[in-house]
């Protein structure tokens, strides 16, 4: 079962790999490269929603500040396009603990309230604050990334430095999943009470997952700053934000194989169903729909064990494993 | 181990959730072939779904097809312009194949939904751009959405043309870019002068909409009445604003002798009714949305009398052409048409005048073609290309009386 699995892990990788040389078609590029971008916020997403059991509907302001932080800084500055890259990871940090401070005193639609609150005020400083982000107006003239003098100036460029980003932090979010903070973070979600009552200070790691997904939806901001060229607030709306969920929830909560899912098939599908004309956002939120009632925990949940079982499993087991791992430094 | 026996546990569930699990991945399996199997065929559907070829009998007698690509916002915040957009190109696509077709060949449509937004937009211009049967396209329409769509139709040498009106597009220098309405700096400016010159302003309102047209206009307006040393307050508000008290208060206040409104469809509509739960009670001058049906739909007869709007197509117009237009639009879709569908119905001439005179469907031929526009005859004023590709110099003042826009006066400015 684990050959096969790798072997078709092999498979699609080269397949994607392939892609691009025998697909010259710029759209399809473009396209692949806005899949790769989503996949990386939405896998931040999956820490604090998927996870963590924390309803964020910020994602878009945390975005859209990674988007024009980079921005701002290189064509304002001029600094190195490179240095957008750490500066995305600052402020990602920077939201992540900001808003999750708040995240300890309010919980469920609160939170929900809360976050909305947040990426409504980045959007409205962002379309406000006139002279220092160009308003509605938009930041123009961002220019490509580069490196090492070689600039990333076509899809086609910019097509294999973002399938090896994802590649590398769908890596990092994989282990951190399956890694003791995945563990606590799925308990958190599951009895938060149990996990305090274990020893483990809840506080800290709903803030570490907060962290987690500012500092990847920051770098997905900036990653989509340098490929669009410009951008203006209204992209950064709220329905971006449900637009991250949506994906989170048809790929699957909680796994990272489930995030790149939904991601993929949330930005292709519209896409695909061009061919309808006027009725392709109906069967998209059609499909969508049946999506939603018949797949609740996502597309990934058809390849696993029934969610209930694994679920009634994870809750006990995680908190054991969690259990083992922080009890015993706290024996000490 | 723990796995196996929680499973047998719930053995007899799992196997019905497994067949009902199994039947609906089958279902889904199914639907995204089938929507991948059609999208294979897209191109043909695209054809098909262009209203020329409805007509069997007239194919026969064109040598091939000329594709011009027509980016809308069909969902999306604006679904409205998008739907009176598609109306209008259709509409003159199917005149002109009727008599005849462009170059002797047939004229053909193929549309993508940008949904208003910058993300998507590019994707639209996208796939219309690498169509190579694409010769020219329509739209975006948004400013922000041609600021986006920009540097892809530079890169790929289409030209294209759009509504957009901010005058920042004047500085982004893409000579594939023409644009089909007068800029703002324009009409804000007529308006602006009109409230001085005309009506005596001696202090005057600017309600403006935070967004990239309304600050347009809001700058081209404070700049002219500084210039002539008119005092002027100036109060935003943002899309999608539910209440302006606030703002229009503010405006009261300080006494303005006349107030211009420089807003979006919606907004215009909340100003109008909300000036006259206010009991503002001044001249009121506002961008061309008033003058509009969809919004004068949305507003109570008396809110909106006497209101000036500065405008470049209006149904109303008492020209020959734009009256048969109207009738024609009326008779085909039961609506009257609105400045979308009466510019992008003209557009649709232009680009075909510049095929003909191109004398070959070649991208780079129609945009010289394009640039070389004189004395063009269109629904809004005649296409003349300037150096900025700009094709309109002329605004219409009008007046709402009885919620019908009447034209005061037409406002030329010289071309460059």
């Amino acid at each position: 079962m684990k050959k096969v699995k790798i072997a078709l892990m092999a498979l699609i990788l080269a397949l994607l790999v392939a892609f691009p040389l025998f697909d010259s078609n710029l759209y399809h590029q473009q396209l692949m490269n806005q899949v790769f971008v989503n996949i990386i916020v939405v896998m931040g997403l999956n820490f604090i929603t998927g996870l963590t059991g924390q309803m964020n509907l910020g994602t878009a302001g945390i975005f859209a500040l990674g988007a024009y932080g980079s921005a701002l800084t290189c064509t304002k500055l001029g600094t190195p396009v490179w240095l957008g890259f750490p500066i995305a990871i600052v402020i990602g940090f920077l939201i992540g603990r900001g808003l999750g401070y708040p995240s300890l005193r309010v919980k469920g639609v609160y939170l929900s309230l809360t976050t909305i609150g947040f990426s409504e005020v980045v959007r409205l400083i962002l379309t406000n604050a006139i002279d220092f982000t160009g308003g509605s107006q938009g930041v123009q003239n961002i220019p490509f990334l580069n490196l090492f003098g070689f600039e990333f100036n076509t899809p086609f460029k910019i097509y294999y430095l973002y399938f090896a980003l994802t590649i590398i932090m769908a890596i990092a979010a994989a282990r951190i999943v399956s890694s003791k903070w995945g563990r606590v973070f799925k308990a958190i979600r599951d009895n938060s009470d149990a996990v305090e009552a274990c020893g483990i200070d809840v506080a800290n790691l709903k803030i570490l997952a907060f962290t987690m997904a500012a500092v990847y939806g920051c770098i997905g901001g900036f990653l989509y700053t340098h490929m669009m060229g410009y951008i203006n607030p209204t992209a950064f709306n709220q329905d971006l934000s449900v637009n991250y969920l949506v994906m989170m929830m048809i790929g699957g909560i909680g796994s990272v194989a489930g995030n790149i899912l939904g991601a993929v098939m949330v930005t292709l599908l519209p896409e695909i169903l061009r061919f309808m004309q006027n009725y392709y956002w109906l069967i998209f939120s059609i499909i969508t729909l049946i999506f939603a009632v018949f797949l609740p925990y996502g597309i990934v949940s058809l390849f696993k064990k029934s969610e209930r079982q694994e679920r009634h499993f994870d809750i006990f087991h995680s908190i054991k494993k969690a259990r083992e791992i922080w009890g015993g430094r706290i024996a000490k | 181990m723990k796995k196996v026996e929680t499973m047998s546990a719930h053995g007899a569930t799992t196997i019905s959730k497994s067949w009902f699990r199994k039947i609906t991945a089958l279902v889904m399996a199914l639907c995204l072939t089938f929507s991948y199997g059609c999208a294979g065929n897209s191109q043909s559907s695209d054809v098909s779904g262009s209203p020329s070829t409805a007509n069997s009998a007239a194919e026969q007698k064109f040598d091939g097809k000329i594709t011009i690509g027509v980016s809308a916002g069909i969902t999306g915040s604006i679904p409205m312009a998008g739907e009176r957009t598609l109306q209008g190109v259709k509409m003159a696509v199917e005149e002109i194949n009727a008599k005849g077709g462009v170059l002797g060949k047939e004229l053909v449509i193929e549309v993508a939904d940008d949904q208003s937004n910058q993300s998507v937009v590019i994707n639209a211009v996208n796939k219309l751009a690498s169509n190579p049967d694409v010769v020219a396209i329509i739209g975006p329409h948004l400013s922000g959405s041609v600021m986006a769509a920009s540097d892809t139709l530079k890169k790929a040498k289409v030209p294209f043309l759009s509504q957009g009106t901010s005058p920042k597009l004047r500085t982004i220098g893409n000579e594939y870019l023409f644009k089909i309405r007068p800029c703002d700096a324009i009409s804000a400016e007529v308006a602006a002068k009109y409230a001085v010159e005309d009506l005596g302003a001696k202090k005057v309102g600017i309600s403006y909409n935070n967004n990239d047209f309304g600050v347009g206009g809001k700058g081209v307006i404070e700049a002219y009445l500084t210039k002539v040393g008119v005092p002027f307050v100036s109060e935003g508000h943002n899309s999608g604003d539910k209440d302006l008290t606030g703002q229009i208060m503010k405006l009261k206040n300080e006494n303005v002798d006349v107030v211009i409104s420089w807003t979006d469809d919606a907004e215009s509509a909340l100003t109008a009714r909300q000036f006259y739960e206010l009991n503002l009670n001044k001249p009121v001058i506002t961008s061309t949305a008033t003058s509009t049906q969809q919004v004068l739909d949305l507003i109570d007869e008396k809110a909106v009398e006497g209101f000036y709007s500065v405008c470049d197509f209006v149904i109303t117009d008492p020209s020959e052409e734009v009256q048969d237009f109207a009738k024609r639009f009326k008779e085909k879709y039961g609506i009257a048409p609105d400045q979308y569908a009466g510019n992008n119905y003209s557009v649709t001439y232009l680009i075909a005048d510049a095929i003909t005179r191109a004398g070959k469907a070649d991208r780079e031929a129609i945009r010289e073609a394009l640039a070389s526009t004189k004395d063009v005859s269109g629904l809004s004023g005649t296409y003349h290309a300037d150096s900025n590709n700009e094709l309109i110099h002329e605004c219409k003042l009008v007046q709402i009386k009885s919620k019908v826009p009447q034209v005061i006066k037409t406002i030329s400015v010289d071309v460059k």
